[in-house]
């Protein structure tokens, strides 16, 4: 086991305008379970093929452990990946397939057979050793591919969105698998997804990636409540952040015609801006009585049981504000009394939920409170 | 000319007009019978149009051959197994048949293993060298064998070492100082039969490398970056990972070279005749029949021949079907 570092890591392919992977500075705590996160075409799982050297670094080296492994073959690094589509060979049974690595290292019969089983009765597929990989659901299959990744007890895993093709419901329990296999384990993990939930709920830390470069890289907890940028704040929580663009006058924000009092920290950061983007989560939303709060017109509602969330815009002395073209705010209500579709209700959101982002470069201008110990590892 | 092209026309509308007037008729005898009647015997009266070609043209000349091959030079009297017995018995026809086992060893599995080379070659070139390259080693499948024959018959061409060497290899042989070879004479190692093969290799490595080269783009890449991963060497993810997952067109290969040897006629017929020991199985039969006129003796060789080839079509089929129920 070891610790994973990117030193300005950059990947350009050739002919290409930018850098996929962009200056990428980087470091992955031994046993620490990371997620690189983005959307597509974000880099991430560039990323993930430079530690792998299934992509040659252009610039800037790659780590592991102490060693430089920057121009290393893979089959040098002793790193194990589960592909996407689990990549198991079609032409070898299940035990074949896990112990093929140890099979090409030169290892004896009896001891692979012994390693395979031993990863086999953790994965539950003892039962399947003999099959080929057709004959196998798309969960066997996954767990197979983990498999493979175990029985060889590398430095490192890499997972290049292992889940995707699973159906929802086996995703999220397998999702659940894999991150308690890797605390059992404790093998430094290296994971990519696009999936901000996923991202939530596996990672030690997350690595937000957009257009190649690193946008932040923190705690889930971190990220959900202290977002870098207008882009993590968008990405990182689902229903997203309510993001809008408002008005600044000398005490605070001006959402339509309502006044939000911002802290005068925040103001003076804001350095005299006209305009500053301001964001809150569905659930930092209140409902209040008539007469206080804004008035919100609802325009949709989503039950989901436990909670509801409600789309709309807020309401301008009695005509609705938004624009056809602008996006619907959500909150989320109680889901036992969800307000009616064409409802108008009331809002308080408390200025501590409130984000502030400058317009201008997209990053967060900071309120002072709410300090968290930023870039934390478990320990 | 104008005449030709209507006569050409002529014959495509009679022969697609006649197909159609056919089933026609039949199809309105089938109309003809009661009800269920009607169901049952339409199919039949479909297939009848097919099974009757393949019966006059197949079948019925299978069985023939089988029957002359107990009869005489001229079948007019049988004469049991003496065909046979007297064939295996002649140390040409031991020639013969051991040549054609040379043959069925050797050139399907120096195809595949020349077209597979090629494939995965060309798979490295960027991709309009690997176009060009590829129509280069194709284009023998387009000449043909006769014309191979040709071209290859200036490559082992000699002249006698007082004149200058319009052959090749003599060119070269003589060039670095040596005498000149009569090449397709030397039966001595089979030399000359070696020779021959390597012509069929030659037209037969394009076909080898088309489908051997659109298998190996088949193999999902992940597979071969997990071997790589998995600390396999290139060697080691050619042969365990790449080669398994092209088994099926491999036999397919095999098996439609192996075919094409059994009934290697033109090129032996163009530059040997058959002569210095590099005679083999259907150019043996064509001189019996033709040169010979001995039906029997051609008849017992085909026989023969069929005899080797209904094994191998049999694996080939269920082969096939296998993958057919796989995919």
């Amino acid at each position: 086991m070891a610790t994973i570092t990117y030193d300005q890591a950059t990947l350009q392919y050739p002919g290409a305008e930018r850098p996929s992977v962009n200056a990428l500075d980087l470091e992955i705590a031994d046993g620490e379970f990371l997620v690189l996160v983005g959307p597509s075409g974000s880099g991430k799982s560039t990323a993930l093929r430079m530690i792998a050297g299934l992509e040659a670094v252009t610039e800037g080296h790659i780590r592991i452990g102490d060693k430089d492994v920057t121009s290393l073959p893979p089959k040098e690094r002793d790193i194990a990946m589960v592909f996407q589509n689990y990549a198991l060979y079609p032409h070898m049974s299940v035990a074949d397939n896990m112990g093929f690595s140890l099979k090409i290292s030169g290892m004896k019969k009896d001891e692979i057979r012994k390693r395979v089983e031993e990863a086999a009765r953790i994965l539950d597929l003892d039962a399947y050793l003999d099959r080929k990989p057709k004959a196998l659901s798309g969960g066997q299959r996954q767990r197979v591919a983990m498999g493979r990744a175990i029985v060889r007890s590398p430095q490192a895993f890499l997972m290049d969105e292992p889940l995707s093709n699973l159906d929802a419901k086996l995703r999220v329990q397998t999702r659940t698998e894999i991150a308690a296999l890797q605390r059992r384990l404790g093998t430094t993990t290296v994971y990519v997804t696009h999936d901000q939930v996923e991202a939530m709920t596996m990672g030690d830390r997350v690595a937000l990636l957009k257009d190649g470069y690193l946008q932040q890289v923190d705690t889930p907890r971190n990220l959900y409540d202290r977002p870098d940028n207008v882009f993590v704040a968008g990405f990182i929580g689902s229903p997203a952040m309510n993001l809008v663009e408002v008005r600044l006058d000398s005490s605070g924000a001006l959402l339509g015609q309502h006044h939000i009092p911002l802290p005068t920290t925040t103001l003076s950061a804001l350095n005299g801006a006209s305009t500053a983007t301001i964001g809150f989560r569905p659930e930092a939303v209140e409902l209040v009585g008539e007469g206080a709060g804004f008035p919100f017109e609802v325009a949709v509602v989503e039950e989901l049981g436990s909670d509801a969330y409600a789309y709309g815009s807020l309401q301008q002395s009695g005509a609705s504000v938004a624009s056809a073209s602008e996006r619907l705010l959500t909150i989320r209500v109680g889901g036992r009394k969800p307000p009616m579709k064409g409802e108008v209700v009331h809002l308080q959101v408390s200025p501590d939920d409130v984000h502030v982002f400058s317009t201008e470069t997209g990053r967060r201008v900071d309120t002072g409170d709410r300090q968290r110990p930023s870039g934390s590892t478990r320990v | 000319m104008g005449i030709k092209i209507a006569n050409a026309l002529l014959a495509v509308l009679a022969g697609v007009g006649g197909a159609v007037a056919v089933f026609y008729l039949l199809n309105k005898l089938g109309e003809l019978l009661p009800g269920r009647w009607e169901e049952r015997v339409k199919p039949f009266l479909w297939l009848f149009p097919a099974l009757a070609a393949i019966g006059v043209y197949l079948i019925y000349p299978t069985v023939q051959t089988i029957i002359f091959s107990f009869a005489n030079a001229s079948s007019t009297q049988f004469i049991g197994l003496s065909n046979y017995s007297d064939l295996l018995a002649s140390s040409a026809f031991q020639t013969t048949l051991v040549n054609t086992l040379l043959w069925i060893i050797i050139v399907p599995a120096g195809t595949i293993v020349l077209g597979l080379l090629i494939a995965t070659l060309a798979d490295r070139l960027e991709p309009r060298a690997e176009k060009t390259a590829k129509t280069f080693i194709f284009l023998p499948l387009a000449v043909g064998a006769v014309s191979a024959g040709a071209i290859w018959r200036f490559v082992y061409a000699a002249s006698p070492a007082s004149q200058e060497q319009v052959g090749l290899l003599n060119g070269i042989v003589t060039g670095v100082g040596g005498d000149p070879v009569n090449w397709l004479q030397i039966s001595s190692g089979k030399l000359n039969s070696f020779l021959l093969m390597v012509i069929l290799m030659w037209l037969q490595a394009g076909f080898a490398m088309v489908l051997l080269s659109a298998a190996i783009k088949g193999v999902p890449v992940d597979t071969l970056e997990a071997a790589r991963l998995d600390g396999a060497g290139e060697g080691a993810i050619f042969f365990r990972v790449v080669v398994p997952q092209i088994r099926t067109s491999l036999i397919t290969v095999f098996i439609t070279v192996l075919i094409t040897v059994l009934k290697t006629f033109d090129i032996v017929y163009v530059m040997t005749n058959g002569n210095f020991g590099t005679n083999v199985i259907a150019v043996d039969f064509y001189n019996q029949l033709f040169t010979n006129s001995n039906a029997g003796y051609a008849a017992a060789i085909v026989v023969m021949l069929m005899l080797v080839m209904i094994p191998i079509m049999t694996y080939q089929i269920r082969q096939f079907r296998a993958e057919e129920v796989s995919r």
